[in-house]
Formats: C-alpha cells, sequence, structure tokens
C-alpha cells in the first residue's frame, strides 16, 4: 500500500484458530523472535497475531556448543539445541512481559520424554495470559528430540497425554523429517489437537573445505528460511486435504506474496521466522503488502484466502 | 537510510556515512549497526561493523572488503539507500573516573576505539592510543587522532612486529587503569595475558559470525565465567546483545 490513506482499502485481518481469535494471521515463529522483548523497540511486538516463545523445557539448557549457526545458500543452519532458560525463569522472567502485550501468547514447550512436556504444561496451567501451547515434536537438533515427530504413534501419546493436561488451545509443531507427514497430522487431530504448525526445519549440513569439517560443531542443523519454502508448501497443501483441524503454514516467508500463497494451500495463519533475523520489521510491510493484494484481487476478508488454490483443468 | 559518502580510505579500506538518526545520535563507542547489503538473497545474513563515529547529521564505518558483502558495500554511492538496524550492543564502559586508560587496536578492530578516543578526549581523560597494521597502505586513522603508536607487520609504520609488544613496553613505564582492546582474536588474547598479569582492568570487543545482531537467533554465542543465568542458558553469552565488549575476566576468548 503505497497511496495516500483517504481510500485506503478495508481489509478485516483477524483470523479464527479453533477458539482463539487473532487480530491477523501473522505469527512469530518459534526460537526467531527470543522472547518478545528483544525486538520491542525496533517493531511493536503485539503487532504480531500471536507469539510463538522459544521452546521451553523443564531445565535452563545452554545449547550446542558453537559454532552453531551458518550461512548457506537461501537460508541458514542452526543447531541452537534448545537453549532457553528453563520454565521457572520463563514463568519468573519472560511471561510478565508477555502477559502485557496485546496479542495472543502461545508458549512452545519441548522436551525428550513425555515426562518433561508435562512438567512444563502444568507449571504454565497454573499461569494466566497463556492463550495456548505449540507442541515442538520435532526440533532435530537434539539427540532422541525427533522421537515423538517421526511417527504416528508416538505424536499420537504424547497429544493425547498433553491433550488430558490441559483445556488451553494445543497445536503440534511438525517435523518435514518424516515419510508422511499426513499421516502424523491425522494421527494428531485424532487425539485432540486443536492445531498443527509446519513445517519445522529440514535436517542439513554444510561443509568448509578448507578445514574439510563440517560447518557447524554439531555436524547437522535445521536448515530454514526462503530456500525451504516450496518443501512447506507443498507439505501443508498435502496435510490440508488430510485434516480438518486449522493449519498454521511455516517455511521461509520473506514476504506477502508467500502469505497468500500459504493460505491459498491451506493454511489458515502462518509463521513468520529466519525473517525476522534479518528484516525485524517485515510484519508491518507484510501488513501493507497483504492490503495492496487483497484490494487487487477484491477480497475484504483475508481468511476468504484459505485453501482457494484452483485446480489446473 | 541513505548513503552520504563511501570512500576508499587506505589498502582494501573504506569510510562509508549515511543519515544519522535520533536513535543512532545516542550510539556509544564499542555499539554497532547491522547492514542488510543485499536484500534477502546472498550474503544472507546482515553484516555487523562498529561504529566510527557518530555525529548529528551522520553515521561513520570502516570497513575492510574480505568478501562479498563487504564487497557489495564497497560498490554503494552517495545517495543510495542502505538497510541498516541500530545503535546495537552493548558498547564501552564509560565510567571513566578520570582513570589513565590506554586503547589498543588492531586492523579493521580500530574504529570502535576511534570513537572512544573521541568520547575520552571530550572528557579529558589521559589516554595512550596503540594501532597495529598491517603494512603502512592499510592505514586509515585520521590525523586528528594525535599521539598515536604504531606497530605493522612489515615495519613500513611505527614499529616492526606486534602491537601487544607497544603494550608491554607502555606498561613498563607507565601507570594504567584500564585497557580497552578490539582486533582479532589472537591479539585480544594476548591483550587479555598482560592485562592479568599487570592487574588491570580490561575491556575486549568480541567478534562472531552474526545471524540477526538483536538478541533473538542465539547464535552468537562465546563461553562465560559468570556463573549466572544469561539469556542462553548458563555457559554462553550472547556476543551481540551481552557484548559486542565484555570485561575480559567474564568471557573465555
Ligand atoms: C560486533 C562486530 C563489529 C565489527 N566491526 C567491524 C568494523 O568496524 N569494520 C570491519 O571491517 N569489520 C567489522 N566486523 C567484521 C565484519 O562484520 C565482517 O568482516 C563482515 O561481516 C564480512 O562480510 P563479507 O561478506 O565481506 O565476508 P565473508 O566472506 O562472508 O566472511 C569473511 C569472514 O567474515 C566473518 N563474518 C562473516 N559474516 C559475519 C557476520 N554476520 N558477523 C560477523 N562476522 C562475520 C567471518 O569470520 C568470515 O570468516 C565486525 C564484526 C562484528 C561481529
Ligand atoms: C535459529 C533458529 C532457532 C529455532 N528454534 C526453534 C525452537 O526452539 N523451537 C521450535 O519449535 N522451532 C524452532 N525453530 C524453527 C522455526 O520456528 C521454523 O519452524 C523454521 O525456522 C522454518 O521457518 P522459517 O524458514 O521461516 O525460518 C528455529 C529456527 C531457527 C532458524
Ligand atoms: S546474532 Fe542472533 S543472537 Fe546474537
Amino acid at each position: 500500500m503505497k497511496g495516500g490513506n483517504q481510500d485506503r482499502w478495508e481489509v478485516d485481518f483477524s483470523i479464527e484458530l479453533g477458539d482463539l481469535t487473532l487480530k491477523n494471521p501473522m505469527l512469530a515463529a518459534s526460537g526467531t523472535y527470543g522472547y518478545g522483548r528483544e525486538l520491542n523497540n525496533i517493531i511493536k511486538t503485539d503487532e504480531f497475531g500471536g507469539i510463538c516463545t522459544k521452546s521451553i523445557t523443564p531445565l535452563a539448557r545452554d545449547g550446542n556448543e558453537p559454532p552453531r549457526i551458518a550461512e548457506v545458500k537461501m537460508g541458514m543452519l542452526n543447531s541452537i539445541g534448545l537453549a532457553n532458560v528453563g520454565v521457572h525463569a520463563f514463568i519468573q522472567d519472560k511471561i510478565p512481559f508477555l502477559q502485557s502485550l496485546d496479542t495472543n501468547i502461545i508458549v512452545n514447550v519441548a522436551g525428550f520424554t513425555i515426562g518433561d512436556y508435562v512438567e512444563v504444561i502444568q507449571l504454565l496451567e497454573e499461569i494466566d495470559g497463556i492463550d495456548g501451547y505449540e507442541i515442538n515434536i520435532s526440533c532435530p537438533n537434539v539427540k532422541g528430540g525427533l522421537e515423538f515427530g517421526s511417527s504416528a504413534k508416538s505424536a499420537a501419546k504424547l497429544t493425547k497425554t498433553l491433550r488430558s493436561e490441559t483445556d488451553r488451545f494445543l497445536m503440534i509443531k511438525l517435523s518435514p523429517n518424516v515419510t508422511d507427514i499426513s499421516e502424523i497430522a491425522l494421527a494428531v487431530e485424532g487425539e485432540g489437537a486443536n492445531a498443527v504448525s509446519l513445517i519445522n526445519t529440514l535436517i542439513g549440513m554444510g561443509i568448509d573445505i578448507n578445514s574439510e569439517k563440517p560447518i557447524l560443531k554439531n555436524v547437522y542443523g535445521g536448515y530454514s528460511g526462503p530456500a525451504i519454502k516450496p518443501i512447506a508448501l507443498a507439505m501443508v497443501q498435502k496435510v490440508y486435504h488430510s485434516v480438518n483441524i486449522p493449519l498454521i503454514g511455516i517455511g521461509g516467508i520473506m514476504n506477502a506474496e508467500d502469505v497468500i500463497q500459504f493460505m491459498l494451500a491451506g493454511a489458515t495463519a502462518v509463521q513468520l521466522g529466519t525473517v525476522n533475523f534479518l528484516n525485524p520489521t517485515a510484519l508491518t510491510e507484510i501488513l501493507d503488502d497483504l492490503v495492496a493484494i487483497a484490494e487487487s484481487k477484491g477480497i475484504r476478508k483475508i481468511s476468504d484466502f484459505k485453501g482457494r488454490l484452483k485446480e489446473w483443468e | 537510510m541513505r548513503v552520504l559518502s563511501n570512500e576508499k580510505i587506505a589498502l582494501n579500506i573504506y569510510s562509508l556515512t549515511f543519515e544519522s538518526t535520533a536513535l543512532l545520535l545516542e550510539s556509544l563507542p564499542g555499539q554497532f549497526v547491522n547492514i542488510n547489503v543485499d536484500g534477502e538473497d546472498s550474503p544472507f545474513f546482515r553484516r555487523p561493523f562498529s561504529i566510527a563515529d557518530v555525529s548529528q547529521d551522520s553515521v561513520e564505518i570502516i570497513y575492510e572488503v574480505i568478501g562479498a558483502g563487504t564487497w557489495i558495500l564497497s560498490t554503494m554511492a552517495a545517495g543510495d539507500s542502505i538497510d541498516i538496524i541500530g545503535p546495537l550492543g552493548e558498547g564501552y564502559d564509560l565510567n571513566f573516573s578520570g582513570s589513565k586508560s590506554i586503547l589498543i587496536g588492531g586492523g579493521v578492530g580500530i574504529p570502535p576505539l576511534m570513537f572512544l578516543y573521541n568520547k575520552m578526549k571530550e572528557q579529558g581523560i589521559e589516554l595512550q592510543f596503540l594501532a597495529g597494521f598491517k603494512s603502512v597502505a592499510h592505514n586509515y586513522i585520521p590525523r586528528r587522532i594525535t599521539n598515536v603508536q604504531y606497530s605493522s607487520d612489515d615495519g613500513s609504520l611505527g614499529t616492526k612486529g606486534y602491537v601487544t609488544d607497544l603494550l608491554t613496553e607502555s606498561l613498563l613505564n607507565n601507570e594504567v587503569k584500564h585497557i580497552y582492546a578490539c582486533g582479532p582474536e589472537p591479539m585480544l588474547r594476548k591483550v587479555i595475558e598482560i592485562a592479568d598479569e599487570n592487574e588491570i582492568r580490561c575491556s575486549v570487543s568480541v567478534e562472531k559470525v552474526f545471524g540477526c545482531g538483536t538478541g533473538i537467533c542465539m547464535g552468537c554465542v562465546i563461553e562465560n565465567s559468570l556463573k549466572r543465568f544469561t539469556e542462553t542458558g548458563r555457559k554462553y553469552s550472547l556476543v551481540c546483545m551481552e557484548g559486542p565488549v565484555f570485561d575480559s575476566g567474564d568471557v573465555n576468548l
């Protein structure tokens, strides 16, 4: 939207995610927005429809040894390894700021055993101002971290347990590093998940030919950024045809066109990840540009884009 | 933001100035700006540069062309628009309390010390400036900065050898309360060793690859010796947010 304000095309950006109403379909992706506060003097954090926090585990974690990020073609590799302050410090130091925001707070939870997830959620159930949980069953960085996400059976079991612990919005974040992502989406839907978010990072690796070593100390890392968008779109489109719960599309979103593509493929909302590192004000630009795209297509309600993907004759 | 000038000032080294903002006017020595040199393609990450000077109208950075990102930067011209965020990070402690100080830098580690020099001069702090370069052709320190003692690898400028040799020598004759250092890691390690031997407080500015520069990716870690929680667990500190300037005793370089 480059023009003046008088004739601004009015677009209703709000969307429904289960019982939650988001003022717009853009959430900050876990691990790419810290605890919500860091960028608050560059962009108003509550412009987001929601914030997914860094993955929270029962105890503080230092994460993997550096180097643990690297730039590669059209994206980056990370092997942060779930570094976080732990649930207790999270509640004490990070929650008060999050509570003060006028946006939906989705706490991302990670663990190595079902007990880890339960412990974090039980503590967070006591806290006001949390709108839901995103369950990271897919972080490829830590040994064992892939387990719940890599089989439909274990994903279903975890979802079932967590469903019995909370009535809050429960979203399962799916891994792309599996044979059939739809099967896992179906399994967690069957156990009462309110939504699925996809995709987490793809397993990748870089090699330095001078040192003849992997570029990450951890050898493998998660690939994110524009390079993974085609893969993410295909997975969203597939899962959209398999389940009825809402999908949150993630992967390489850099601009408004990307957001529309995910919505056409079936996503109700999207998450902005790596783009926050490159362009902390991306959200503001995306909101403006979405108005222009909606106007060009005569659309007044952003949710009308959802699943509008047409078939070839 | 708009580029005001971009000039070669030494071998492979450029000075770039751009429009100042209210926020940038408050920049402190040791803080940096993070520049998106090429949209979203390649290089992918932003590139961090220390602030070399700030005035009412402009901010200066000084950079060496060493790869694709800095090469693209060197092709920018006055009037071009440039995507910059900053000031970022924690700079040097400016609580000088009239102490005698040494600023010691190597190569393109010197720009933040030039900014610090200005602040110290404003406050009348007594200081010594030690600067090391590969050769005289690499020297870009402006004339207004006086009393600099130089070293160079090939002896074409000042004393032949390491800038840390100048430090050792200087400490023999002077009582110094605080050393401020910025430069390549091997140089910093040597500075810290000398500071420790002489029991002098030492602040170092550290470089790591930055994914974001704003404290959200948790990639730019350095091992610390703080024994308390940081933003990223306990063992590491974030260089971009908790640094880039650290007290030498707080980090393990
Ligand atoms: C806090 C800070 C302040 C700095 N200040 C200055 C300065 O005042 N003047 C100056 O000339 N240089 C400075 N640097 C270094 C400068 O950022 C790198 O030289 C630049 O990023 C190289 O980019 P390139 O694409 O040209 O080179 P590349 O080919 O990408 O890389 C060459 C080398 O630069 C380093 N590097 C690459 N990307 C990054 C990154 N995102 N963050 C940090 N280092 C990286 C790596 O060690 C690499 O080996 C600073 C770095 C940091 C972290
Ligand atoms: C540095 C970094 C850290 C991340 N940390 C987490 C995390 O803690 N938990 C999680 O569920 N996903 C994490 N992710 C994955 C992102 O939330 C997102 O799913 C992925 O990066 C793909 O989206 P993008 O291409 O837009 O970045 C992380 C990604 C990056 C780049
Ligand atoms: S560079 Fe991202 S946290 Fe420091």
